[in-house]
């Protein structure tokens, strides 16, 4: 009877065994991919927006420049961005060119490209210190402004000479 | 300098105000384990600190803050020091007893390097940088408390203005340490979570097989469930679901020695810890009602009515209290969830089926999990066949009840796309259970007999 409970015990601890090695060998492997499928960043402050921004919109030192556009629109009035109706990429840089604007208001409108001109004409420029084109064809009348990165540019008001 | 130098001594402010924390707690064990200690001084000090900067942040700002929450580490550290000379407790730290256990922890060493390796190399998550790290950025700025306008600022709610400040607090008093904010030096604070939750498995394992190479054993396994090491929501991102996830496992452990021991130390522990889950990540109600619900159980049944309605009113007052500064902040968030009422309830049932279906999946995803939540049900089993004790079954409820529970709450998802809801975040509550199951496996390992008394270090 002992002999029995015994063999038992090791086939049960064999058993986990095994399952604890595939555990492993799985776990290691996706370990081992799941790196490489992240952004890499380097030893600034700003390490993680600037990984996102030359990421996905190829803006090296992207969080330094829109702080520094930033900075000059502060206190004009709102910022309007403009992005296609549900788009990771317009989530993203609207995401980050508000975490690094505060205070500054700024508001997300996402609009068909067809329908882009008269939103934009239709804002009061009086209260609007500029709008943000994110992967839209900006107006004509609104292509003087400072490009952020890939398709995103910011248009202040009035227009810079 | 090195942004690095000065992020470290924001570290080990904390584990100072951790350190007499703990002493505090654990002044009546016999004997305390180092490991015990230093989870517990990683812990309570990150909840003395970030509480510490919000409620006198009410009232302080910029030096003065930062001055008053060190003045805090540091008398909490010489408390800990005067009670730790006073009492009559060893520090117990176990050695290997053989080369296998010499090598589980050698490699322990070297998870640990590579997680801390691969925190500086990766970036923040969105989460991490947009709903938690933004916050952190705005409260230093404001001088160390988080602006008033931020919460009614409606054009920031992919921030989520209504989360709690645990994680935000944390990296504040980094920056306050750094002296400006720097999402480089911030990253220091994950892993060591990531640590903490090693060293509560490598000791809660023990403590529940009663064998220290199954803690290990157990403990080693951490680092090869891909979605806690390097996925989004992982370690690596700084989310708040690996903190949470270390928190719950700690609460879990110190009220199973409760069971075990009837010890007053591992109650009051216990009650302080899970109280601290709700101020960590909204998600941490359901956990600490989980808990509250086992612990209720537990200690009714032990010490009486009045104790088991007393260790629910610090997570209560942890819950209002954020509730009532949300409303005096004017809070302008519309919520992810409709109002929880019966016709909502009844409307949307239908969803319960695509839900558990989606959480089979998540589970089942091996890209996220390797083999755990193959190996959990396996492991449950196991235990309710070999070894049916009380605790076993709160392991279970422990484990499981949440995750049903965040199932039972996507019913009353606002999202357009309530399957897009869960798809987006069940992973990260499957997370925040998952040491749970892999203590569930160290038990499974525990030769049959479990000795007669634990080895339980404090």
């Amino acid at each position: 009877m002992l002999k029995r409970h015994q063999i038992f015990g090791n086939v049960y601890h064999v058993l986990w065994t095994i399952l604890l090695v595939a555990f492993v060998a799985v776990g290691a492997r996706q370990v081992w991919i799941g790196p490489n499928e992240t952004i890499v960043i380097h030893s600034t402050p700003f390490a993680s927006t600037d990984a996102f921004f030359e990421a996905y919109f190829h803006a090296p030192n992207g969080s330094q420049h829109c702080l520094e556009i930033m900075r000059r629109l502060y206190g004009k009035g709102a910022i309007v961005f403009f992005c296609p109706p549900q788009t990771w990429r317009g989530d993203l840089s609207f995401a980050l060119i508000s975490y690094l604007s505060w205070p500054q208001q700024i508001g997300k409108v996402q609009v068909q490209p067809a329908d882009l001109e008269q939103r934009v004409r239709s804002l009061d420029r009086s209260s609007t210190a500029a709008v943000i084109f994110c992967d839209l064809q900006p107006p004509a009348g609104f292509t003087a402004g400072w490009p952020l990165g890939d398709r995103l540019f910011i248009v202040p008001f009035p227009s810079p000479k | 300098m090195n942004p690095l130098i000065p992020a470290s001594g924001a570290v080990l402010m904390i584990l100072a105000a951790g350190f007499g924390a703990s002493v505090l707690f654990l002044r009546r064990a016999p004997r305390i384990a180092v490991a015990e200690l230093i989870v517990l001084s990683w812990l309570f000090g990150t909840l003395v600190v970030s509480f510490g900067l919000w409620l006198l942040g009410m009232g302080l700002r910029g030096a003065s803050l930062h001055v008053a929450v060190t003045v805090v580490c540091f008398a909490s550290a010489i408390t800990g020091i005067l009670f730790l000379r006073r009492g009559k407790q060893r520090l117990h730290l176990p050695r290997p007893k053989n080369w296998f256990e010499s090598f589980l922890a050698l490699l322990i060493c070297l998870e640990v390097a590579i997680v801390f390796f691969l925190a500086f190399k990766n970036s923040l998550g969105w989460d991490g940088l947009l709903i938690w790290e933004v916050k952190a950025r705005y409260a230093f700025l404001n001088g160390g408390a988080v602006p008033a306008a931020y919460f009614s600022d409606t054009s920031r709610i992919y921030s989520h203005t209504e989360y709690p400040l645990y994680l935000p607090m944390l990296e504040t008093w980094v920056y306050f340490w750094t002296g400006d904010c720097d999402q480089y030096s911030v990253k220091l604070i994950f892993p060591i979570f990531y640590v903490a939750g090693i060293l509560l498995l490598a000791q809660a394992g023990t403590a529940w097989s009663g064998k220290r190479w199954i803690g290990l054993l157990v403990a080693n396994l951490f680092f090869f469930v891909p979605f806690l090491t390097c996925a989004e929501g992982g370690v690596l991102q700084g989310y708040a679901d690996v903190p949470i996830s270390v928190v719950y496992l700690a609460a879990f452990y110190f009220l199973s020695i409760f069971a075990r021991e009837n010890s007053r130390t591992a109650l009051e522990t216990f009650v302080a810890l899970g109280a601290s889950l709700p101020w960590i990540k909204r998600d941490g109600i359901v956990l600490w009602f989980v808990l509250v619900v086992c612990g209720v159980w537990i200690i009714w049944r032990r010490n009486g009515i009045l104790p088991a309605i007393l260790s629910v009113l610090p997570g209560i007052c942890v819950i209002a209290g954020w509730q009532v500064y949300l409303r005096q902040m004017d809070l302008r968030a519309p919520g992810d969830f409709l109002p929880m009422t019966l016709p909502v309830l009844i409307s949307n049932f239908d969803r319960l089926v695509p839900v558990t279906r989606l959480l089979l999946k998540e589970a089942t995803t091996m890209k996220h999990w390797s083999l755990l939540w193959y190996l959990t049900p396996i492991a449950f089993l196991c235990l309710m066949w070999r070894n049916r004790s009380e605790r076993a079954v709160v392991l279970l409820i422990c484990t499981t009840l949440p995750l049903a529970l965040d199932c039972a709450i996507y019913l009353f998802s606002s999202w357009p796309d309530y399957l897009h809801h869960v798809r987006f975040s069940l992973p990260r509550l499957v997370l925040q259970v998952a040491p749970l199951a892999m203590l569930s496996v160290a038990s499974a390992l525990a030769p049959r007999q479990m000795p007669v008394s634990n080895k339980r270090a404090a």
